[in-house]
């Protein structure tokens, strides 16, 4: 992907988020247009968005039993 | 460390070339020592390091606050560093048999439980940062230091709406490049 797809990427996720998820699929037709590859990259991120708890949690470091 | 804090922050770039391994030094050093002095099964989160690392190292009485947040800029990718490199050599050390007792229980303790590499997630971070620097400089912050939100608005300069948005989007992104398992 190229920086310039990313910052693409970036808005429509970020302006998709702010609606609720019912009103996602239309806005992201109009969003994307016929831009196949755009949509599909939004969508796979707002897949995992919601229940996401991955990096919730600072590595920790601890100790083994010596 | 002060001092280097402060020619750094006048442009003085040689002063960062000074400051990266002190502060990398200290980090390790310090992870070490925790581990001979605590009892089995003291977690130590690297949030506490680093913050006892800038206790140590830098001045209180000359340092202000962006002298702290440069501080920190700087801790997050040395204890970015310190933790991969250590689940580097305990990669080494089960592949070639060496003998070394292994007592750094770090990051790859706490990630392999939730089926987190952490090889992989630096690998994918520094893909991110080829992408978007700045998303990859919030996750460095926030997860190798542990810094809240408006901390980490604070040592990039910007606002911690913009940190919020980059940390929503970056995580979803990890999560899709870390189980995609390219």
């Amino acid at each position: 992907m190229t920086p310039e797809a990313w910052q693409r990427v970036k808005e429509v996720f970020d302006a998709a988020r702010q609606r609720p998820p019912g009103e996602r699929a239309s806005f992201l037709d109009t969003a994307c247009g016929g831009d196949v590859g755009l949509r599909a990259g939004v969508e796979s991120l707002l897949a995992g968005d919601e229940t996401d708890s991955l990096l919730d949690t600072t590595p920790a470091t601890g100790v083994s039993g010596v | 460390v002060t001092d280097l804090l402060k020619g750094w922050g006048k442009g003085d770039a040689a002063a960062l070339d000074r400051l990266l391994p002190a502060v990398y030094d200290e980090l390790h050093r310090q992870a070490q020592r925790y581990l001979r002095r605590e009892r089995p099964g003291h977690t130590l989160q690297t949030t506490e390091l680093v913050h006892e690392a800038y206790l140590r190292l830098v001045d209180q009485r000359q340092a202000d606050w962006r002298n702290r947040a440069q501080f920190f800029g700087v801790a997050a990718q040395m204890m970015r560093r310190v933790l991969i490199d250590h689940a580097r050599s305990k990669q080494a050390a089960k592949r070639g048999g060496s003998g070394i007792q292994v007592t750094l229980e770090d990051a790859t303790a706490a990630s392999e439980e939730r089926g987190l590499d952490l090889l992989d997630l630096d690998q994918a971070l520094t893909r991110l940062a080829a992408l978007d620097p700045q998303q990859a400089r919030v996750v460095e912050l926030r997860y190798f230091t542990g810094l809240g939100i408006d901390e980490t608005a604070q040592v990039i300069g910007i606002s911690p709406a913009t940190v919020k948005r980059e940390w929503v989007m970056a995580r979803a992104w990890l999560r899709r490049e870390l189980s995609s398992g390219t």
